[in-house]
């Protein structure tokens, strides 16, 4: 259970988020809508503990986060498997980190199966240069299932990629969220809304400068149906027609209050 | 190309045959034999233009300095011996050259290593931190602007031997490109790259040697080769100045007897050794980003 109470985070004097509460159960797969520079990346590194709030508190199972937690483990969009180590060193650098106790052995076996997981077999000894986009993205998953944290958090991790990898993708981290029950948490940030309907079981919207949450949407027949079905559902629908009106009204209700300020102030 | 470099090597090997020096003869056939080799063996065409190009200008430069030395004796025997003399020379003299390469190298190794043992680690320690960053940034932008050779008088006055004084000119010439590069290097490590390694809770030593030192590799082997220079430049200059043995003290000292000759093989074998090392290198930079190969080859 992730708790966020009342989360402000600024930079440089400049408002990023502001008073973000949001609690995201076990099992959950939420994904956090918003246009870029809204703050989602953001929130998504306060999570990781890679950065401090400047208000308010996280708490990952009651403990308050400082620093990068063990909790949780993450996906960039880009650069996240390390280069200069071919992909089955990425794994097993972490999983020697995360289990001290196993040998050599007991690693590159453990390597080789979440290789095999996110269907990379027999790309261990390959270099991710020498690797398209989605066979990296699908490492950089691999090494984030490696770590035996249950929060996964991922940044736009498909925003570079073709349609085609993009979907393939889309449905292995589906599937691996369905398999894993209420012992994986996956946290997505997209300014996709499709995709945000495929995989989240909840959706947050966020509103940009200062980051806000303006909608908080539960999908939860999502995993009912397959893509093509699921997409031919009222309530998906429903949702691919209300989160962009959530958009426009809270555009309009910031111009509105941009234009107040500006003739109070001329008054 | 490969007509003109025919051309020349046979002017060369008739100059050389008309002068009785058989040696230079046959090497202005070998030149040329072993050209046509490697351009067989090279892949691109670039390659073996660059191969056969350069191999014509070494016979030119030779049927010139031949013909105005040796055969119509237009050069001061003095000032330019003929090839055939110094080539007897070079082979003669190599045994002599050796030990000096041996005493350089001395020199070169312990202080190159040393600038690469003390500029990687701090490099990698300010690089990290911005606050040390700001501190040393002055200090590296001042001290690495001086002329490492303007040290040289003062540390053989400074420093109780020659040797050491030597050891520490080569040091502070080889540490700032060193240095300088490694922090950029780390610096220019992609921040997502950092907190991913971060989110792995890895030991410091771990994080020390399979990411931060990795990750500024390529910036730190662009350091080190300019460091390398840098080395032979002073190694050679301290040589000059205050080496009783040497490759820079062997040039040195024959040129203050008049021996151009033994100058002249000196600065080919100095050429020679430089180019290896140089050759070396790049092999070793080839070897360790080799996961860069797909993009850059």
């Amino acid at each position: 259970m992730i708790e966020c109470r009342h989360i402000d985070f600024s930079y440089d004097s400049k408002t990023i988020l502001q008073g973000i509460d949001l609690n995201i159960e076990n099992g959950e797969f939420l994904c956090i809508l918003g246009q870029s520079g809204c703050g989602k990346s953001t929130l998504l590194r306060l999570l990781a503990g890679l950065e401090r709030p400047s208000a308010g508190e996280i708490r990952i199972d009651g403990e308050p986060v400082a620093g990068p937690d063990r909790h949780c483990s993450v996906v960039f969009q880009d650069y996240s498997l390390f280069p200069w180590m071919t992909t089955g060193a990425n794994l097993t650098l972490a999983l020697h980190a995360a289990y001290p106790d196993k040998n050599r052995k007991e690693v590159k076996a453990l390597a080789e199966s979440y290789l095999e997981t996110v269907g990379l077999g027999g790309s261990f000894g390959q270099y991710p240069e020498a690797l398209s986009g989605g066979m990296r993205q699908r490492a950089a998953i691999a090494r984030a299932l490696a770590s035996p944290s249950g929060i996964l958090l991922m940044d736009e991790p498909f925003g570079a990629l073709d349609p085609v990898n993009r979907a393939l993708l889309q449905e292995l981290v589906r599937n691996l969220h369905r398999d894993a029950g209420k012992r994986r948490t996956v946290i997505f940030v997209t300014h996709d809304i499709d995709e945000a309907l495929y995989l989240g079981t909840r959706l947050v919207v966020f509103s940009s400068s200062p980051g806000r949450i303006i909608a908080d949407e539960g999908n939860r027949i999502s995993r009912r149906y397959d893509r093509t079905a699921l997409f031919r559902q009222p309530e998906i629908k429903a949702l691919q027609q209300k989160i962009p009106a959530v958009y426009r009204s809270d555009m309009l209700e910031r111009l509105a209050k941009r234009s107040e300020v500006r003739n109070g102030g001329g008054i | 190309m490969k007509y003109l470099l025919a051309v020349i090597s046979l002017a060369l090997f008739a100059a050389a045959l008309g002068n009785r020096d058989y040696p230079l003869a046959l090497l202005a056939l070998a030149l040329p034999a072993v050209t046509t080799v490697r351009a067989r063996l090279a892949r691109r065409e670039e390659k073996r233009n660059a191969v056969i190009d350069s191999a014509t200008v070494i016979e030119a430069v030779l049927l010139v300095w031949q013909l105005a030395s040796a055969n119509f004796r237009l050069a001061d025997p003095v000032l330019f011996p003929p090839p055939a003399a110094i080539l007897a020379l070079f082979f003669a003299e190599l045994g002599d050259m050796l030990r000096g390469l041996l005493s350089s190298s001395y020199l070169l190794g312990s202080a190159y290593g040393l600038a690469l043992v003390t500029a990687i680690p701090a490099g990698i320690a300010v690089g990290s931190s911005r606050r040390l960053r700001a501190a040393a940034e002055p200090f590296s932008r001042v001290l690495g602007a001086i002329p490492p050779i303007v040290y040289i008088p003062y540390a053989i006055a400074l420093l109780p031997s020659f040797r050491s004084a030597s050891i520490f000119v080569i040091w502070s010439g080889a540490f700032w490109p060193v240095f300088v590069n490694t922090v950029s290097g780390v610096v220019t490590i992609p921040d997502s790259l950092l907190d991913s390694a971060r989110m792995l809770h890895l030991k410091r030593s771990v994080f020390f040697f399979r990411i931060l030192l990795p990750g500024a590799m390529p910036s730190i082997l662009t350091g080190a080769s300019l460091g390398l220079i840098f080395s032979f430049l002073l190694l050679t200059a301290a040589e000059l100045i205050g080496a009783t043995e040497g490759l820079g003290w062997y040039v040195k000292n024959f040129s203050d007897f008049a021996d151009y000759g033994r100058v002249i093989v000196g600065i080919l074998f100095i050429g020679i050794v430089v180019t290896s090392l140089m050759w070396l290198f790049n092999k070793l930079e080839r070897r360790l980003l080799r996961y860069r190969r797909n993009i850059h080859d």
